[in-house]
């Protein structure tokens, strides 16, 4: 119990990187590896485009904060399910005004290309 | 499969693997939706878009399936998918042989959430007994910062919880598989919706 305690406490001295500490005891993830996983998913997420950001540029090299980076990323996946959800109602509606044939000949065509 | 990721995000976006990903995705998607179509037809609109929805799903929960996967996101989807007899025939469409090898999806679920629960009374206890402690004296810096990393935590665990909540069997994860099945799922979902939009112009202006 104590343990864990100390390990708790370091990891707040690290900038509050996430709790790592907290997790299963099973697998020990280090801090550095935390950090990548943030950096990377921080790369997949698209950049907005704010008044500040030429100065986020400048400082896009420090350190992510985790629970921003968590929250984009939440963010960045409800967006990405709401269109998937627009995607197929549009292709829903498309289909009951299309006939078979025409709509595969478009689809094989397309893969092909 | 880190590493291939990384590579992948080196590159602009469109290189020649993601291109294969998203023209396998294409073809058992439409393999999917070529299956239900005699059903498609005479169904309603909602109907028609869940199938289309959940043959995209399962198009891009199959797609980079290796037998030896140790994604839980794709097995999620289809184990969830599988629990509706309905859509028994369009699992076995699209996903094949893969859906009997994973039926241990459920089990491995199940141990995993009570492990995940009892440490979760646990934090909650610990929480508890740290709350009392912020009251107490705000002024000094090293007051100032302990509160403001227990803060960061706190925002983090909340954050946390909802990606757990995003992505597809991620109650059993934990933070760290999270994190890596998050990128995963994100590239996949990229993928999916690229491959969508492109499957629609092309029926668009093949109407125009």
């Amino acid at each position: 119990m104590s343990g864990r305690r100390v390990s708790r406490q370091s990891s707040s001295s690290g900038g509050g990187g996430g709790g790592s500490s907290g997790s299963s005891s099973s697998s020990r993830i280090t801090d550095d590896e935390m950090i990548n996983l943030i950096s990377k998913l921080q790369q997949l997420l698209p950049e907005i485009p704010t008044s500040n950001t030429r100065t986020n540029r400048r400082t896009n090299h420090a350190k992510a904060s985790a629970s921003k980076v968590l929250q984009e990323t939440c963010n960045y996946i409800k967006n990405l399910h709401r269109e998937v959800d627009d995607l197929s109602d549009r292709l829903s509606q498309l289909l009951s005004t299309i006939d078979a044939d025409s709509t595969e000949a478009a689809i094989i065509r397309s893969l092909i290309e | 499969m880190i590493n291939q990721l990384s590579t992948m995000r080196s590159t602009p976006r469109m290189t020649s693997s993601s291109t294969s990903l998203k023209q396998l995705f294409m073809k058992k998607w439409i393999m999917g939706m070529k299956a239900c179509s005699s059903s498609m037809k005479k169904s309603s609109l909602l109907e028609r878009k869940n199938t289309i929805k959940l043959s995209a799903d399962l198009a891009m929960a199959s797609t980079r399936m290796v037998a030896g996967c140790t994604t839980y996101w794709r097995r999620a989807i289809i184990t969830n998918a599988s629990k509706d007899p309905n859509s028994k025939h369009l699992i076995n469409h699209i996903v094949g042989k893969y859906s009997r090898s994973n039926n241990n999806y459920n089990s491995v679920l199940m141990t995993k959430i009570t492990s995940v629960q009892l440490h979760c009374t646990r934090l909650l206890r610990k929480s508890r007994s740290k709350k009392r402690k912020n009251i107490v004296g705000w002024r000094t810096m090293s007051d100032k910062k302990i509160a403001a990393s227990i803060l960061s935590r706190r925002l983090v665990r909340k954050r946390t919880q909802v990606l757990k909540s995003l992505v597809p069997g991620g109650e059993a994860m934990d933070e760290c598989s999270l994190m890596k099945e998050a990128i995963d799922y994100i590239i996949s979902l990229q993928t999916q919706v690229d491959g969508m939009k492109h499957i629609i112009n092309a029926v668009t202006a093949s109407k125009s």
